[in-house]
């Protein structure tokens, strides 16, 4: 390498575009001390770069600031099923592993997985303030079911601008099981009753004024 | 990544498929996010179909993320996402080239401006070059950044064709490592001189110097950094005997 096209390269660094991953890496604060002194002084002065940082920006703060609704749900469950249909009989299915284990593991425990996954899910769903009364009486606006089927919830947006959250489980040994649930101003016990042969149900509303609190904060404990 | 993200890529891994379902809708915002850019640049009306194909790109990248490589999922899942979106659809391409056709008239004047200006031109003086207005080059800039990120925006060739030495991205990490092993003194006359543009006697007057021990202080700090970049590169070719390549 001349020295005279070594010098050409430093005068010209600044002219050097940043890659997308310089870019991201930068944007997250990952870039490191020596990179970022290069970064930073080409986009004082790139509109190129910058726009590309200004966009990776969004798409970070889209990531924290998450807003997902009902159609997102329905979306997702929608493209999820032909997924799971398209499974091969013969292949080991999680939900049928699942199934097999929930023979053998006690009750409660049983149970306290469920909903783990069931708060896991609705807090993902619920951290954009929806529920507020903006969505069509007797919209369903939330589903979830236990990776082994047994367990089912879902919540609707009743005509009385009541949100009413349902659990539904074909399996038996959770008749009986009280469950206190606290999501938004709203703390209640539920018991889940036998209602046919083979489900056992109960359904909790929260009121429009109920809602005002933190909708995506559900807790429920077994009591 | 924080611990509710490893958890669910935890149970996904063990076969958990609520995990799997819970991990797209925690990572729809990203999916959402480039349908609406796409569907906005691109000026394309039915942003329903772009989420759905961003979608399923996003449970495409969550099928192949490899939590052990190490990678931000963001970064790995934003190739699939756009990839998908812009792979459904004629009409998205061909919207995406419209704006590329743009896009390659502003490639074309910057580095004629550079050259002129020995800076980066400002979007202002773009515009007055290409005859676009300063919207559409926006526009066209975030199309293209999106469908063609990968290529986009090196400039190297393009400032090749006017007589520009400009430093590939690559070129430039190596240029960047060498820097830093000088000393802070060396360092901050390389930069001041090459980077910010200062004369000898300008960077004389800040660091109070004289000029000519700055000039002797720059060829020096240059020679290092040469004999640095030779070090490096005859490293780099052992470590490529050893491996073969």
């Amino acid at each position: 390498m001349k020295t005279d096209d070594l010098e050409n390269e430093l005068r010209n660094l600044k002219f050097t575009h940043l890659s997308e991953d310089e870019l991201a890496a930068y944007c997250d604060q990952e870039l490191d001390p020596k990179h970022r002194l290069r970064a930073e002084a080409h986009l004082k002065q790139c509109f190129v770069c910058e726009q590309q940082l200004a966009l990776l920006r969004e798409e970070s703060a889209a990531l924290t600031y998450r807003q997902i609704d009902a159609d997102d749900l329905a979306l997702v469950e929608r493209l999820l099923k032909p997924l799971q249909a398209d499974r091969k009989p013969t292949e080991s299915r999680p939900e049928e592993a699942a199934k097999d284990a929930a023979t053998e593991v006690p009750v409660q425990e049983r149970l306290t997985a469920y909903l783990r996954q069931l708060v896991a899910n609705w807090q993902l769903a619920f951290q954009q303030p929806v529920m507020r009364g903006r969505e069509e009486p007797g919209q369903e606006v939330w589903r979830w079911q236990s990776a082994d089927g047994r367990l089912q919830a879902h919540a609707i947006m009743e005509k009385n601008a009541d949100l009413t959250i349902h659990f539904a489980a074909n399996d038996m040994a959770l008749a009986g099981a009280r469950l206190k649930i606290s999501v938004g101003l709203m703390s209640q016990v539920i018991t889940l009753r036998q209602v046919s042969a083979s489900q056992v149900y109960a359904m909790v509303a929260v009121t429009w004024q109920q809602r005002q609190g933190n909708m995506a904060n559900l807790a429920i404990e077994i009591i | 990544m924080t611990e509710a993200e490893l958890n669910l890529w935890r149970r996904y891994g063990q076969g958990d498929e609520t995990a799997r379902q819970e991990l797209i809708l925690f990572y729809l915002p990203l999916a959402k996010f480039w349908a609406k850019q796409i569907s906005r640049s691109a000026g394309w009306a039915n942003g329903e179909d772009l989420r759905q194909e961003a979608v399923i790109g996003l449970m495409k990248a969550i099928e192949k993320y490899d939590l052990r490589r190490g990678v931000a999922f963001k970064n790995f899942a934003r190739p699939y996402i756009r990839g998908a979106i812009f792979d459904s659809s004629e009409l998205t391409r061909d919207l995406a080239r419209q704006q590329e056709e743009r896009y390659r008239k502003v490639k074309q004047a910057e580095p004629e401006l550079m050259h002129t200006l020995q800076r980066l031109p400002t979007i202002a003086e773009v515009a007055a070059k290409t005859g676009l207005s300063v919207e559409q080059i926006r526009k066209a800039m975030e199309a293209v950044g999106i469908a063609f990120a990968a290529e986009f925006p090196a400039n190297q060739d393009d400032a090749a064709a006017v007589g520009m030495l400009i430093p590939s991205p690559e070129r430039a990490a190596i240029l960047d490592d060498a820097l830093a092993a000088l000393n802070q003194r060396d360092q901050e006359i390389i930069n001041l001189f090459y980077r910010e543009d200062l004369t000898d006697k300008e960077i004389a007057a800040k660091l109070k110097f004289t000029v000519s021990k700055v000039a002797k202080l720059r060829q020096r700090a240059i020679k290092k950094l040469r004999e640095r970049l030779e070090v490096n590169k005859r490293g780099g070719q052992d470590e490529d005997r050893r491996s073969g390549k």
